[in-house]
């Protein structure tokens, strides 16, 4: 794997980690 | 004398280079080398038969470039070319005319290019050196604390505001309000990683931190987007008109955020095939994001439905601030500091491959600069700190004189073509050192392998005049990879520096001469193996050329067993 593909895998992982973060947020907010 | 031409296409479109280039995914090399040769073998096949039959030799010529027309008439102009016979290609003419030219777009690599392309922006990434133990555990410790904080810069603004909530609205338009918030935190941080921070890129190198900064761009504002799609699709009624006479401004403002973000990633990838000239793509492309970050915070501001109190508003307007002002710093502190330090060309010298050697001075007395060979700096020339011209160019001197900086810089873009015509006198900015390539990462390495291509030689002659310098005894491995032998720039120097080191050259050829009895091709895995000892997992490696070759040595090295970075 090159730098530049594991760069990328590591962005998206990264995003993917903040949209799973923004969802807890969400989940917090309306908890019970 | 009939000259064979063909322009292959480019399948390299992402033959990035430079930084702030942002392209498309990139073939493998060999695919590209495949794909180029079978083009031209195929398109050349036919006129070698024909001159076969007729008894005539051909000079086979492969050109590459963004216009095969071009190319080939910058070509014919040059060798002072008396006739040329083109040949219709596939499409006939209203084909063409309605269709356009085929393949529409094209990209150095088969020749020149390859060893050439590095230089068609100032500075291919340096490859940093694959880690030995220790240090490869630092560097993914290093590595895991600044994603953490970067997760925590982008969701802890969005968590402050939980404390003292007025009771959510439903899951899914809490998402939507949470993806919008996200989003722009993440735009928000793409002004940090460009802003030059020396820690920040130490545990990665600079390429990753820019290669980081394109695909979050694309990610963050798929981010947005996703905040707008929950709206237009779950909650329309709360979106309300569009038009900009009726809409709230903030709620225009939001609009015309995703836009222009838009806007902005669609220049960036596509800058090459737009042709946008670099210098201008990257004025317009910070304009372009503040703009696009004000509209976005004067709608988070606006419809603000999470910013239920004072201090959450003030929150999120000094993060914004920040963001920004990092822009500010950038482009305008920064260059105030460089304009008092200005440094002078007190040599300069051509080169082969129209490579020149430029050599700078302070003008005032300064401390000598303190930087690692393999490092770079952004270098405005011909233009003044503020104009946003400056380029990366590795540093190509001893870090042993940190008074006396060199760079060696080849003419291929608009401005390093215009680099040829420097005289001694001219006044030059400096901001450095950057990166994190070089030996110095690994000083106790019980030897190091040097790999470059064509102008990739720069940070190599850096580190290799170092050590030299410093009296270092460690054996050393330098692979070369150029086109013709005419073109291996510096190389009296480097047979200088062998009697001063424990050092192998092997100059690797593409075209080499009828009595060439040296390496040829390109920098393979059985190339590096018949030369390198079995010891070779234990070496420090320096990988510096266009990104094909990086691409294709990093491959052999890890069929080698060579530890990666």
């Amino acid at each position: 794997m090159t730098r530049e593909s594991r760069a990328r895998w590591l962005a998206a992982a990264t995003a993917l980690l903040v949209v799973l973060l923004a969802a807890l947020f969400a989940l917090m907010r309306n908890w019970g | 004398m009939l000259h064979l031409i063909h322009v292959v296409p480019d399948f390299s479109a992402a033959a990035i280079a430079g930084l702030g280039d942002a392209a498309a995914p990139l073939p493998s090399p060999q695919k590209v080398r495949a794909a180029q040769s079978a083009a031209l073998d195929r398109t050349l096949a036919p006129a070698r038969r024909l001159l076969a039959k007729a008894g005539l030799a051909g000079l086979e010529i492969c050109l590459v470039g963004n216009n095969p027309g071009d190319e080939i008439a910058v070509y014919a102009r040059k060798k002072r070319l008396d006739l040329l016979v083109l040949g219709s290609r596939g499409r006939g003419l209203l084909k063409s005319v309605v269709m356009g030219r085929w393949p529409p777009a094209w990209r150095p690599l088969h020749d020149a290019a390859a060893a050439d392309s590095q230089a068609m922006s100032p500075l291919a990434p340096p490859r940093r050196p694959p880690a030995t133990g220790a240090r490869r555990r630092r560097t993914a410790r290093d590595a895991a604390l600044w994603l953490a904080l970067y997760l925590a810069l982008v969701t802890l603004p969005l968590f402050a505001l939980l404390p003292g909530h007025g009771g959510g609205l439903g899951f899914l338009w809490d998402y939507g309000l949470a993806l919008g918030y996200a989003g722009l935190a993440m735009l928000g941080v793409q002004f940090a990683l460009t802003a030059r921070f020396r820690r920040a890129t130490a545990p990665f190198g600079i390429d990753i931190v820019y290669y980081f900064h394109r695909y979050l761009a694309v990610l963050g504002v798929a981010v947005v987007l996703g905040h707008y799609a929950v709206f237009r699709l779950a909650y329309p009624a709360a979106l309300g008109s569009a038009a900009p006479a009726e809409a709230p401004l903030h709620m225009s403002a939001g609009r015309l955020a995703l836009a222009l973000f838009a806007l902005l990633i669609v220049s960036s990838l596509l800058r090459r095939r737009l042709r946008l000239e670099y210098d201008g793509w990257r004025i317009a492309h910070a304009v372009l994001a503040v703009l696009a970050f004000g509209a976005a915070l004067v709608h988070l501001l606006g419809a603000g439905r999470l910013l239920d109190a004072p201090w959450k508003q003030a929150l999120w307007i000094v993060l914004g601030v920040f963001w920004v002002g990092l822009v500010v710093w950038v482009r305008l502190l920064r260059p105030w500091q460089l304009a008092r330090r200005p440094w002078r060309v007190v040599a300069a010298r051509p080169q082969r491959a129209r490579i020149i050697t430029l050599e700078l001075e302070p003008v005032r007395p300064l401390p000598p600069l303190r930087f690692s060979p393999g490092q770079f700096a952004w270098v405005s020339l011909r233009a003044g700190p503020f104009a946003m011209r400056e380029h990366p160019f590795s540093i190509a001197s001893s870090a042993a004189d940190g008074t006396r900086l060199a760079f060696s810089i080849k003419a291929l873009g608009d401005f390093t073509s215009a680099l040829q015509e420097m005289r001694v006198g001219e006044i030059a900015y400096v901001d450095a050192p950057y990166g994190t390539f070089g030996i110095d990462e690994e000083p106790e390495a019980p030897g190091s392998v040097f790999v470059a291509g064509g102008v990739g030689i720069a940070p190599v002659l850096s580190m290799l005049r170092t050590l030299a310098d410093r009296g270092d005894a460690r054996p050393l491995w330098l692979f070369y990879g150029n086109r013709v032998w005419d073109r291996v720039a510096h190389r009296e120097e480097l047979e200088a520096l062998q009697a001063r080191l424990s050092l192998a050259v092997v100059h690797v050829l593409q075209e080499p001469p009828a009595q060439w009895s040296g390496e040829r091709g390109f920098v393979t895995e059985d190339l590096l193996r018949r030369h390198l000892p079995a010891t070779r997992h234990r070496l420090a490696y320096f990988l510096c050329g266009p990104t094909p070759m990086t691409a294709a040595v990093e491959r052999a090295l890890g069929a080698l067993s060579v530890p990666a970075a």
